[in-house]
């Protein structure tokens, strides 16, 4: 897959992956990989900077950890992350819905508009 | 001395960065962490030790791709979100600061009153008259005054010191506030977004301006009318000009702190 295709989506990707609980950088790097059964291809360093964004952002926020002697930054979800992972999980199920109708060769459901 | 794939990857890394210098510190400490327990996790695999090292480089990406992710997403890509919410609390704490300002300067309004005299500070300037009116009413609110007059001087020396205090309580308690949200939010807390010495800058200029112009009132009233109600801008003015210095040594410390880039 094209990196430059989950750009858009890559903070819901990393927001839904942090939110649960507080988690390493290469642990999030991981579960991605893992859940996504290595779809994305992205190289694991491009990461990292997108979640520095996110805790720019407020929407993360992050501390270092002594991890066996080694210092290890966990990143942990803010509660203005959690908001943002809502709107953006909500703006992605109307994408993906909008999406699958037109796959399917039916119109899409407007909301507000004529049936 | 033959370093490994992973210390070779980070000094071509420290090389291709274009950070701060914390920034880059953290940067390269969370890619050397990765980096290492990545090359442990491909050596369950098999991997011998030198094999699993250069996999996990491949895998983190080239340096200059990583590099330039950084510099894009600390440039350009900037959530408006995120400059909206840095923005907002700067201009609340700048708020909470410049009303602490405020209450100080109610203070040194009132060391000026003991000190020279309430007239120094709320004294009307030559020639101010009252109605009949507003005489009643200031000496019904000042009984002990002698005249109406010292009533009136009275009265607006308590309004001067009472608001500006109350401006004070004000300020402590919004900076109260904004210590507590960020402690509860933890807003701000590690990626800078501002540039450095942003809050100082600012504070330095809006402080110098005020404390300039509130001086050279209180000079003007000072000159003109033989020093009644001068005290009131002068006493904004000295605390203005006060916060101005610490303000700009705080910005010039800030700035000369700031790592130079090629």
């Amino acid at each position: 897959m094209n990196p430059e295709q989950l750009k858009g989506h890559l903070d819901l990707l990393l927001l839904t992956i942090i939110s649960p609980a507080p988690v390493h950088g290469y642990a999030v790097i991981e579960e991605l990989r893992n859940r996504s059964r290595g779809t994305f291809g992205l190289p694991e360093g491009t990461i990292y900077p997108a979640l520095h964004r996110l805790e720019a952002a407020g929407w993360l926020v992050s501390r270092w950890d002594d991890a066996g002697g080694r210092k290890r930054r966990v990143y942990e979800i803010t509660h203005v992350g959690q908001v943002a992972l809502v709107a953006r999980l909500r703006e992605w199920q109307a994408f993906e819905s909008g999406v699958q109708a037109v796959l399917k060769g039916r119109p899409a459901f407007a909301p507000g508009g004529a049936a | 001395m033959s370093s490994s794939p992973i210390d070779r990857y980070l000094d071509r890394l420290f090389r291709e960065l274009t950070l701060d210098a914390a920034h880059m510190l953290r940067v390269l400490t969370e890619a050397e962490d990765h980096l290492r327990e990545s090359a442990r996790n491909l050596e369950t695999t098999g991997l011998s030790h030198e094999d699993a090292e250069k996999a996990a480089v491949a895998r983190f990406g080239s340096p200059r791709t990583v590099a330039r992710r950084f510099a894009s997403e600390h440039g350009g890509r900037l959530l408006p979100e995120s400059l909206i919410l840095h923005l907002g609390v700067t201009a609340a704490w700048l708020t909470g600061i410049g009303f602490i300002a405020i209450g100080l300067s109610g203070l040194l309004a009132a060391v000026f009153g003991i000190a020279f005299g309430k007239d120094f500070v709320s004294g009307d300037a030559p020639g101010v008259t009252y109605t009949a009116e507003r005489c009643a009413q200031y000496q019904s609110m000042e009984p002990a005054a002698l005249d109406c007059a010292q009533a009136a001087v009275w009265h607006h020396f308590g309004e001067v010191v009472g608001s500006r205090t109350a401006a004070g309580v004000l300020g402590m308690l919004v900076l109260c506030a904004l210590v507590l949200l960020r402690r509860r939010y933890k807003y701000m807390s590690g990626v800078k977004v501002l540039p450095t010495g942003f809050l100082a800058g600012i504070s330095a200029t809006a402080f110098g301006t005020a404390g300039t112009a509130l001086l050279g009132l209180g000079l003007m009233e000072l000159a003109r009318g033989g020093g009644s109600g001068a005290g009131a801008a002068l006493s904004a003015g000295t605390v203005a000009a006060v916060f101005a210095g610490i303000f700009l040594g705080l910005f010039v410390q800030a700035v000369s702190l700031q790592p130079q880039r090629d």
